[in-house]
């Protein structure tokens, strides 16, 4: 009996072990790396980056794509969720595919759904004869991204947030509608405050992916500015040394970026978990 | 009267998006499977082709990707597996230090996909070049775990877990307990556990394009030189394959669980 407790910790240890192992070393070894391999010139990486123009300009449209992204996405996905949270409701299977599929293949179905011979652009021409080009793809203002990344992240906001919904609106529906509040009321005023934390979470982990990605951006983005995680790409095999070593650095903030991501999600979740207890 | 109306404009704003989003990219797709030549100046398509549908039988490319398949299969049901036996010992440990791995075990997730492989990369390249394949399946794991032990822990921590207290209390033992109570109970999120791990990772195309270069070639990485060649109709059917095999392996398990089920009820 007394030995009981050290036993059962050496189980758990022995059973979390390969978990930890799987996670923690990859992510020890990647970020060590990343961070010394990008730290090995002091500070001087970093400066002769942010001296680069296109590095600048870079950040500045992943920053912009990425919040607007997650602002459309996290806001039309937790719509459409409560929409038809109830609908979905034995029939998760269906809404699975639903949200399993965009992500199969997001870029090489945004391109031709919305490149400039694809169906969207023809539907366009029966409204607008007078249309030359659709021009989504490889926009300036990276309109051909935005689609993209939208196209991917609407369902997995869809599928998080219809779980949630589903428990709200069977508390609190009925007393909205008996104080006769309409659809769009209801989403504001009930169902998005109730699920906000939830919400935000769902938000931030949006822009910490587009922040970063490269399909899109890559496929569907303008030749200039360029996505953080093309530069990226294009830094690292780069003939040179001095680029490989830059690509180092921009992977090292990445990094240091995640970390940031990773703590405001974790507080948004304690705190939720707080208020819970 | 009014009411209805306000009820109406949000429903069809939603029509709207899942018809723009969700149904005109597949009805494109499968359009450009035949399709050579349609031009924004022709109302409708000018010729018809099946090269696409030829160059993919004659090229070889089918083989990978079923291996490619299998690749994403093996990764998903090792995700599985772990995340059964890590969210069963979390969830069963009362310690104060159950959030931290919880955490850890999650945060892959927020990771970008693009920094860590070629941190790993650079890593790989240095100390193991003989052995790529190993930092590359851990890689594939290290993204597809966070959310297939997302959708299992969430199973343990809400109802399953008092089923097995309960299962404790009427004399069942650990075994009992494990493949009477729970594993019955968790068979519907260990199917959406799967098909997470699996959709993550067989959408992965960064890590196959830094680990897989040279004699390996990859369908993502062929599928994504069409597209970015503007040969539409070949990269439609390439779009085309990858996602059918994708979906069913997704509804496999719904199936075989449907067909088990009728089984069952006949006998």
């Amino acid at each position: 009996m007394r030995n009981a407790a050290p036993q059962r910790l050496m189980f758990r240890a022995l059973f979390l072990g390969p978990a930890v192992l799987l996670t923690a070393a990859p992510l020890v070894t990647g970020m060590a790396y990343a961070l010394h391999g990008g730290g090995r010139n002091g500070l001087a990486d970093l400066y002769a980056l942010a001296a680069l123009p296109l590095f600048r300009s870079s950040v500045l449209f992943s920053l912009c794509i990425a919040l607007v992204t997650s602002v459309i996405a996290s806001l039309s996905g937790a719509f459409l969720a409560y929409l038809f949270c109830e609908k979905i409701q034995g029939r998760l299977i269906l809404a699975k595919v639903l949200v399993m599929l965009p992500y199969l293949a997001a870029a090489s179905l945004a391109a031709n759904a919305f490149g400039d011979s694809g169906l969207a652009a023809h539907l366009v021409k029966v409204f607008y004869p007078g249309l030359r080009t659709l021009g989504i793809r490889y926009h300036p203002l990276g309109l051909g991204v935005i689609i993209t990344c939208l196209y991917k992240q609407i369902p997995f906001v869809f599928l998080t947030m219809a779980v949630v919904f589903f428990d709200i609106r069977k508390q609190f529906q009925e007393t909205a509608r008996t104080l006769g509040v309409g659809s769009w009321d209801m989403f504001w005023r009930v169902f998005l405050p109730l699920g906000r934390r939830p919400f935000a979470g769902v938000a931030i982990l949006l822009f910490q992916f587009t922040l970063f990605s490269y399909e899109g951006f890559a496929f569907l983005g303008p030749s200039a500015p360029k996505g953080l995680g093309e530069l990226l790409v294009l830094l690292y095999y780069s003939a040179d040394a001095e680029s490989k070593s830059l690509a180092l650095t921009l992977c090292g903030i990445e990094f240091v970026f995640s970390l940031i991501s990773a703590a405001a999600l974790a507080l948004v979740m304690l705190y939720g978990r707080k208020k819970e207890q | 009267m009014e009411e209805r109306k306000n009820n109406n404009i949000p429903r069809t704003l939603a029509g709207i998006t899942v018809m723009v989003l969700g149904v005109l990219p597949f009805v494109s797709l499968l359009l450009w499977t035949v399709i050579s030549r349609w031009s924004l100046s022709d109302p409708f398509p000018r010729s018809f082709t099946l090269s696409g549908w030829r160059y993919i039988v004659r090229s070889g490319d089918i083989p990978a990707l079923f291996r490619v398949t299998g690749y994403a299969i093996a990764v998903a049901l090792v995700s599985c597996a772990l995340s059964l036996v890590s969210a069963r010992t979390l969830a069963e440990s009362r310690s104060r230090i159950a959030p931290f791995f919880e955490a850890l075990f999650f945060f892959p997730a927020l990771v970008p996909v693009l920094c860590m492989t070629l941190a790993v990369h650079q890593w790989a390249v240095w100390y193991v070049p003989s052995l790529m394949r190993l930092p590359m399946f851990s890689l594939y794991l290290f993204f597809s775990f966070p959310y297939a032990f997302r959708v299992i822990y969430s199973a343990y921590r809400g109802g399953i877990q008092a089923s097995r207290e309960t299962a404790a209390v009427l004399g069942a033992n650990s075994w009992q307990t494990l493949f009477r109570v729970e594993l019955p109970l968790i068979a519907p999120h260990v199917t959406i556990a799967f098909a997470f791990a699996f959709a993550v990772a067989y959408g992965q195309y960064i890590i196959e394009a830094f680990f897989l270069t040279g004699k390996h070639t990859v369908f993502s990485i062929r599928m994504a030189a069409f597209l970015e060649s503007s040969n539409r109709t070949t990269a439609a059917v390439y779009t085309v394959f990858y996602i059918a095999l994708g979906v069913c392996v997704v509804l496999l398990p719904a199936a075989a669980k449907r067909i088990t089920a009728d089984r069952g009820g006949l006998s």
